[in-house]
């Protein structure tokens, strides 16, 4: 009769085993959306129309934007250094001058095992928004002067953002690959890249003598900030 | 004898894989509480939103461009150096808003996270323990016992103070499922206060 007890203790245990690797064995990784087909056919639409919608819109911005540099320089034109001098002080503060210099160039690439059009929303062998937000974090800990994602100007209150496989900047969207320009020193700013490539994603990082980042494409719109002290 | 021998190599295997396994989920739950969208509609609405302020940003533009049309008679720069002033760090400004304070330090990716959460829901100007964010300051480094933060050292605990739509600052780190739920999850010791409040004041650049 032990004898007996001790088989069934030792067939459970091997019954466990089984069951714990066959289980193993047939999960699906989590990276594998669970979407049903219906709702990533609506995602898909609604995504390509907000896409439409925003490439319509960043045209028009720009036109404005255009007209409106022009008579910027007009009125400056006419204005005196004292404020010129102040103007200038403070476009550079806020990033709204383009800024030239030593610094690197990361580019980061999804894992060429997987593609993006299969949506699946959650990959670590995806380049993510919070690998762009950590990196961007990062690269200003270590003094960056100006820093560019895909030639689009950051400043530390500038979301990165993830909508489902894109990556939103600001309002914008981007795609892999993303070309992150530091401007800086280029020894310091290269320490910023060590975390990302423990990660499962492509990444390559080559310094540049001489990058050159632009302004900010446009201010915040404020509506709730005064001054403290007018 | 032998079955002993056999049943204790069988049960030290099952440790080893349930160890293995949890090790795994560990890993891969720390990775999706960071990156998991809250659902579908949020997301979408990230994007509708992101929309919404570019049509509102061309608006805004428009009427920009009118009125600096408007003032190349005037030659005025004025209002322009305002509005720098407002966002560069070099004065000290006010407004509505809300406050976080963390009783105890987190990783540094937490306060980037919380920081793009809060700039996407209008956020216009973020301190901690007081110093502005901005170009010349970010950056967070967590090490033992605080936060670097430009040069300085910041001890716990870090008070977030943001200037912006009050409730909807509130309302985008504080639903369910949100960044505030999730730091807590990750940091069981760690208490969060959020208050919403009428006036934020954050000083100037010490330069």
């Amino acid at each position: 009769m032990k004898l007996r007890l001790v088989d069934i203790f030792f067939i459970v245990i091997g019954l466990a085993v089984g069951a714990i690797l066959s289980l193993q064995v047939r999960s699906h990784p989590i990276a594998s959306g669970s979407f049903s087909l219906d709702q990533l056919e609506v995602k898909k639409t609604l995504l390509e129309t907000f896409s439409i919608e925003q490439v319509e819109l960043k045209k028009k911005l720009a036109l404005v934007e255009a007209k409106k540099a022009e008579a910027q320089k007009i009125i400056e034109g006419r204005s005196s250094r004292q404020t010129l001098e102040i103007l200038d002080h403070l476009k550079a503060l806020t990033g709204l001058n383009g800024v030239q210099g030593q610094g690197i160039r990361i580019t980061l690439s999804d894992n060429p095992a997987v593609s993006r059009l299969d949506f699946s929303a959650l990959n670590e062998n995806f380049v993510q928004a919070t690998d762009l937000r950590d990196l961007v974090n990062a690269l200003f800990a270590k003094e960056a002067k100006a820093i560019a994602v895909n030639g689009k100007r950051i400043e530390p209150l500038t979301p990165i953002q993830s909508v489902f496989d894109s990556i939103l900047i600001g309002n914008l969207q981007i795609a892999p690959p993303f070309v992150v320009d530091a401007v800086g020193s280029s020894s310091a700013l290269q320490e910023a890249v060590h975390a990302l490539r423990q990660k499962k994603i492509q990444v390559s990082v080559e310094v540049v003598s001489n990058l050159k980042i632009v302004p900010i494409e446009a201010l915040r719109i404020l509506q709730y900030l005064s001054l403290a002290n007018p | 004898m032998k079955k002993i021998t056999t049943i204790t190599i069988i049960a030290g295997l099952l440790g080893i894989l349930l160890a293995l396994q949890y090790r795994a989920y560990q890993k891969v739950e720390s990775f999706v509480l960071r990156s998991q969208p809250q659902n579908i509609l949020a997301e979408l609405r990230v994007f509708q939103l992101a929309n919404q302020e570019l049509r509102a940003h061309l608006q805004a533009e428009e009427k920009s461009l009118e009125e600096v049309s408007s003032k190349i008679n005037n030659a005025s720069l004025e209002d322009e150096i305002k509005h720098l002033k407002l966002l560069s760090g070099e004065e000290a400004v006010k407004g509505e808003g809300i406050e976080i304070t963390l009783s105890e330090p987190v990783e540094d990716f937490w306060i980037s996270d919380l920081t793009a959460q809060l700039a996407s829901a209008g956020a216009e100007a973020v301190a901690v323990n007081d110093i502005r964010l901005t170009m010349d300051t970010a950056g967070f480094r967590d090490i033992t016992g605080g936060f670097i933060l430009g040069h300085l050292f910041l001890r716990p605990p870090l008070r977030i103070t943001v200037i912006g739509p009050k409730q909807q600052l509130h309302q985008a780190i504080a639903q369910n499922g949100g960044i505030i739920d999730r730091m807590e999850h990750t940091h069981p010791n760690l208490q969060i206060l959020l208050s919403q409040r009428e006036k934020i004041t954050i000083p100037a650049i010490a330069r």
